[in-house]
């Protein structure tokens, strides 16, 4: 690990990579220019787009071939946007074809000139037959998709996971992958193969959304009526993203709907929700707006008879608009909100004096909101796609009584990001520029104290990125280099990335592997489950005291190896096999000590995360099956002398809360005409945890005197760190839906589902003073009704 | 459904809903008390602070423990039984405080044995001989000008060792005519001392003393240059304690002494119980001696 950062950090590299990336960054459109051999080529681009609502199609395949004798042909699929980009094109006349899964082709003929660049966008509307889908299927199948540790979600994967709400959430999907970790069904917090959350970066539009996880964990900001894809990398992401150390949520929503007006209103005990999406007055411009709000407290506690003291929220708005054959602009906003306790107050009475003065169990509050607008063109003079984005975004989380919180942390971070690809047959260019200032604030009340001395800081990151994608046939490289200017040193940090894959016939075997750096740290005492209230600030500095660790101050950086592989076993049938490896550096931990506060001072450590996953999954006309298992193995190594003293080593290597070793997730889903049925079962073995060898008291002898006079407090004495592992987790979750048409625009919902089918008692967490337990959620029914406007 | 399926079915259901939910996080131990406490030779009652080990935190009751505390003093086998009390300590909630007026003599070993039905929790304490401090002649000839302190037995260890100088000083704006105010400042002289024959020798620093106390007046904007900084008269105080009076790194940093077993001497326990008593000697230097470590004359004030 030291060898590789001192090699991408000594003025050497710096010089080399230096001079390498401005060549990078504008290499793409020279080697576009150099392809003509003599005879200047032309250039094909535009967007592909859903007739029936506007919204662009992802993977849609753009063939050319040359009339009248098909000597020459040219391909290409269309992005995330829609967007296709076709270059070194021989001047003549060519018939093009635009094919999707299950959609009418397009067909048309057209003259490309020498060194024309034209625009061509296309609606195709969904196919009656059956035929023809399978047929663009065989198409699609083409495609090559570098997948190590990402996945891309779509919307319909989220509609499978039973819920207690008629409508899907982004959350409830991640929790059945298997390298997803949440301590419970509440507190909104996911650890992402050994990440921490804070770990982990949110992107919504290209916004930075800091907890968007709602307080109960089926809930986030990302209902699945807004989104229109995902992309989660559990690690080894490219050289696109960086300032996290472990993984990458990034989530675009959809366009609304360009043709005509349409929306959803639904109720259950669980969550209300409306959106409502349309053309305003033309189509070029769309709207969309959805908004949420939790009815736990009045629908779902009432049916089990316990206290849910949770209230939470979230509203989102997109204006899409087609600004010419050549450009798209949208502009998004977003703003969640969530309020609860996660000991009920019943409890928190029967708590000791000093407990409840410790107030870790107070009302918390945490709200996100952000705005931002992006601008998506292909330019008519340059074979370049183009992607700016500029948004606005900010968290502010509290605990304790909403007129005077014992601890309060806000951060504001403005973000300019520019990125610029170049698409070829061999080599795809893609380079950018990304500015991130944020501005943060805390008031701790004492939490980590002797490490906060500034009340508000300051955190700017300049970043420029280049990432080429080799295309060798079978074998695709993308490697990737992020040249990053951090506020803690003057010095860049260089992080390279490497992520490839290897095709052929039914296999394909996938890398990744990088180098990552992140300075605003999100700091949590993890020796409690139910302490979710996230600090974020920069780095801890060096506070001069000689029992500080040098090591202070540096960066917290994260290597990361992935190698994955995948077989299609039958058609319908796909295995996939995945091992990583994450080592973790410099991290901040709750210092560990005997007093029973949650006042302590910081430490740094060391980790590392290793594992494997294995998914089956099948899809047979109308039934769909999924199975996951995922091994993993996490542990933290911090020194702390005084720990000597009761452990017998400084070396305090642990087992963090969140290092659950296995998982296992099986997911049926039946869906006939308007019926829709879902069962999930999930198994994850016990989390570690800290049990207790006693409670005394605590008065220091440090002067001679009468014991009267010494100071006296309360102390828990430890066993080994998190030495002990609660019950393995399990639970059956069921829904079934069925849809009635009330008019040809108009259709009825009405869901049933049981959350907790065999009432396990599954711990939520285990309060080692007074030995209560709160558990998850027990068998809970639930019944909701949607109507939706077509 | 078949009464079989159903069956099955059923017992799926008890089996998984049922299994292995229970959580037992208390390890346990057969430590029974913490003790905490400083035999005094020259005090006439002793205390011992008594923290019974639980397995749950709950709040103290005001009620007695229902334990025996008895010293023995190991040389002549004298026994005493130690009275309860209650303290309330700074949050409002109870602990034990146990006393004696038992004799504590010098060169003696006391064992304190607290003893309940499960078993018992002892530690012995070895309580040091007496000594006293004797001012030797300063070191003035050079600066920097030393007053050597000797203790005068080779007592286990000195901690808490200090210098207190009572001291006039002026504010710069003041003006001449009104009393100049008066302070006493400290300086710590811990790690200082160093063993000699026969006992200890603690080399009182005048000419760094008076330059730390300056910068100390100058920072917190009190420093007259015309007035000058008078000392009326130090103080050195220290505490002689037992072998087993020795914190981690030397350093009584409480992070560090809450680990339970940190500076610990108690058997079947946690805690810890010294011996110890203070030393002090208060003198004025000659108005040479302190004109050669920088201080101001006394007939200079003004």
């Amino acid at each position: 690990m030291t060898t590789i950062t001192a090699a991408v950090r000594s003025p050497a590299a710096l010089i080399f990579w230096g001079a390498l990336l401005p060549f990078l960054l504008f290499g793409g459109t020279e080697t576009v220019q150099a392809q003509g051999r003599g005879e200047k080529t032309a250039v094909l681009s535009g967007f592909v787009t859903d007739s029936s609502d506007g919204q662009p199609l992802t993977g849609a395949n753009v063939l050319l071939q040359k009339l009248p004798d098909s000597t020459a042909s040219y391909g290409g699929a269309t992005d995330a946007d829609g967007v296709y980009l076709i270059k070194g094109i021989r001047p003549g006349r060519y018939e093009m074809r635009v094919s999707f899964v299950g959609y009418v082709s397009h067909l048309d003929t057209l003259t490309l000139d020498s060194g024309q660049q034209q625009t061509i966008n296309v609606s195709i509307g969904a196919s009656e037959s059956a035929l023809e889908e399978v047929i663009v299927e065989e198409e699609q199948g083409e495609a090559v998709d570098v997948a190590a540790g990402r996945e891309r979600i779509d919307p319909v994967e989220v509609e499978r996971i039973p819920t207690p709400d008629v409508s899907g959430d982004l959350s409830s999907y991640l929790t059945v992958l298997p390298g997803v970790v949440t301590l419970a069904d509440r507190g909104g917090q996911l650890f992402i193969r050994g990440g921490e959350p804070a770990q982990n970066m949110v992107l919504l539009d290209g916004m930075v959304l800091y907890k968007p996880f709602h307080l109960l964990g089926f809930y986030s900001a990302f209902p699945a009526d807004i989104i229109d894809h995902a992309d989660v990398y559990a690690g080894g992401f490219g050289a696109e993203y960086g300032r996290r150390l472990s993984s990458v949520i990034d989530v675009a929503t959809r366009a609304g709907n360009k043709r005509h007006l349409a929306g959803r209103v639904s109720i259950s005990p669980f969550m209300s929700e409306l959106r409502l999406e349309g053309p305003l007055g033309t189509e070029r411009v769309s709207a969309l707006v959805s908004g949420r709000q939790s009815m736990l407290e009045r629908g779902a506690a009432p049916l089990i008879g316990e206290e849910l003291p949770f209230q939470f929220g979230d509203a989102f708005g997109k204006v899409h608009v087609d600004l010419d054959e050549n450009s798209r602009l949208s502009v998004s906003a977003v703003r969640t909100y969530d309020r609860g306790t996660l000991r009920p107050d019943s409890e928190v009475e029967t708590l000791p004096e000093e407990t409840i003065l410790a107030d870790p169990f107070g009302e918390i509050r945490w709200q996100n909101w952000g705005i931002g607008a992006r601008h998506l063109a292909v330019p008519s003079t340059l074979p370049v796609v183009t992607d700016f984005s500029l948004s606005l975004s900010g968290h502010r989380t509290e605990l304790g009584p909403p007129d005077a919180p014992t601890r309060s942390s806000s951060v504001r971070t403005t973000r300019i990001a520019f990125d610029a690809r170049f698409p070829g047959d061999r080599l795809t260019m893609q380079a950018g520029f990304e500015g991130s200032f944020s501005r943060l604030s805390h008031d701790l009340g004492g939490l980590y104290q002797d490490t906060f001395t500034d009340d508000l800081t300051t955190l700017d990151h300049i970043v420029m990125y280049v990432e080429p994608e080799v295309n060798l046939g079978a074998v695709r490289l993308q490697p990737g280099l992020r040249l990053q200017f951090l506020k803690s040193q003057f010095n860049p940090f260089l992080a390279p990335r490497l992520r490839m894959s290897w095709e052929t016939g039914r296999h394909r075997v996938s890398a990744a592997s990088g180098l990552y750096y992140q300075e605003a740290v999100g700091l949590s005492d993890r020796r409690d489950a139910a302490s979710v209230f996230t600090a974020w600030t920069n780095i801890p500095k060096h506070s001069g005291l000689p029992r500080d660790d040098v090591r202070r101050g540096q960066t917290p950086r994260a290597v990361h190896g992935v190698l994955g592989y995948r077989v299609g076993l039958l058609p319908e049938v796909t295995l996939s096999l995945e091992g990583y490896y994450k080592h973790l550096s410099d991290l901040f931990i709750a210092e560990w000590t005997a007093f029973p506060r949650f006042t302590t001072r910081l430490q740094p450590a060391d980790g590392r995360s290793y594992g494997a996953e294995v998914r089956l999954e099948g899809e047979w006309g109308p039934f769909y099956g999924y199975l996951g298992y995922g091994y993993s193995n996490t542990l933290y190594n911090a020194r702390q002398s005084e720990i000597e003293l009761w452990y017998g080593t400084e070396d305090l290597r642990f087992r963090p809360p969140h290092d659950r070793r296995h998982q296992l997730s099986v997911l049926l889903n039946v869906e006939v005409g308007g019926f829709d049925a879902s069962a999930r079962w999930q198994f994850a073995s016990g989390r570690p945890y800290s049990r207790i060898v006693g409670f005394d008291g605590f008065a220091p002898v440090t002067r001679v005197g009468d014991a009267t006079e010494f100071p006296g407090t309360r102390r828990v004495i430890y066993a080994a760190p998190f030495d002990g592992v609660l019950p393995p987790y399990h639970r059956l979750d069921v829904s079934a839906e069925q849809s009635f048409a009330l008019g040809s625009d108009l259709e009825l919902s009405v869901q049933a589902a049981v959350v907790n089918a065999y009432h396990r008692r599954n711990i939520f967490y285990l309060d080692t003073f007074t030995l209560k337990r709160v558990d998850q959620l027990p068998f809970t029914p639930s019944v909701g009704v949607a109507l939706r406007y077509k | 459904m078949r009464p079989a399926l159903l069956t099955f079915l059923l017992s799926v259901v008890l089996v998984l809903s049922g299994c292995e939910t229970s959580v037992d996080p208390i390890v346990g131990t057969e430590k029974a008390f913490s003790l905490y406490g400083v035999l005094q030779p020259r005090a006439d009652t002793q205390w011992v602070r008594v923290y019974p080990i639980k397995e749950q935190l709950r709040p103290t009751p005001p009620d007695s423990l229902d334990v025996t505390f008895r010293s023995t003093e190991l040389e002549r086998g004298r026994s005493t039984v130690w009275h309860d009390s209650l303290i309330r300590e700074d949050d409002g909630r109870y602990a034990h405080v146990y006393w004696s007026r038992t004799p504590i003599a010098y060169e003696r070993t006391y064992r304190l044995e607290v003893t309940e039905s499960g078993g018992t929790t002892r530690v012995e304490v070895p309580v040091p001989e007496p000594a006293g401090l004797a001012l030797r002649e300063p070191q003035a000839e050079a600066a920097p000008v030393i007053v050597p302190v000797h203790v005068t037995r080779s007592v286990p260890r000195l901690i808490n060792l200090e210098v207190e100088y009572y001291v006039q000083y002026d504010r710069a704006e003041n003006v001449a005519g009104n009393d100049p105010p008066t302070a006493r400042l400290r300086v710590s002289y811990d790690g200082a001392q160093g063993q000699i024959d026969g006992g200890w020798v603690v080399p009182v620093d005048l000419s760094e003393d008076f330059q730390v106390l300056r910068e100390r007046l100058v920072n917190a904007d009190l420093w007259n240059s015309s007035v000058g900084l008078v000392m009326r008269n130090m103080t050195l105080r220290l505490e002689v304690v037992n072998e087993a009076w020795n914190p981690p790194g030397g350093e009584f940093d409480p992070n560090v002494l809450v680990e339970p077993g940190a500076m610990s001497n108690v058997r079947n326990g946690f805690g810890f119980v010294g011996a110890g008593y203070q030393l002090k000697k208060q003198w004025t230097p000659s108005v040479e001696v302190l004109e050669k470590a920088g201080w101001t004359n006394p007939a200079d004030l003004y």
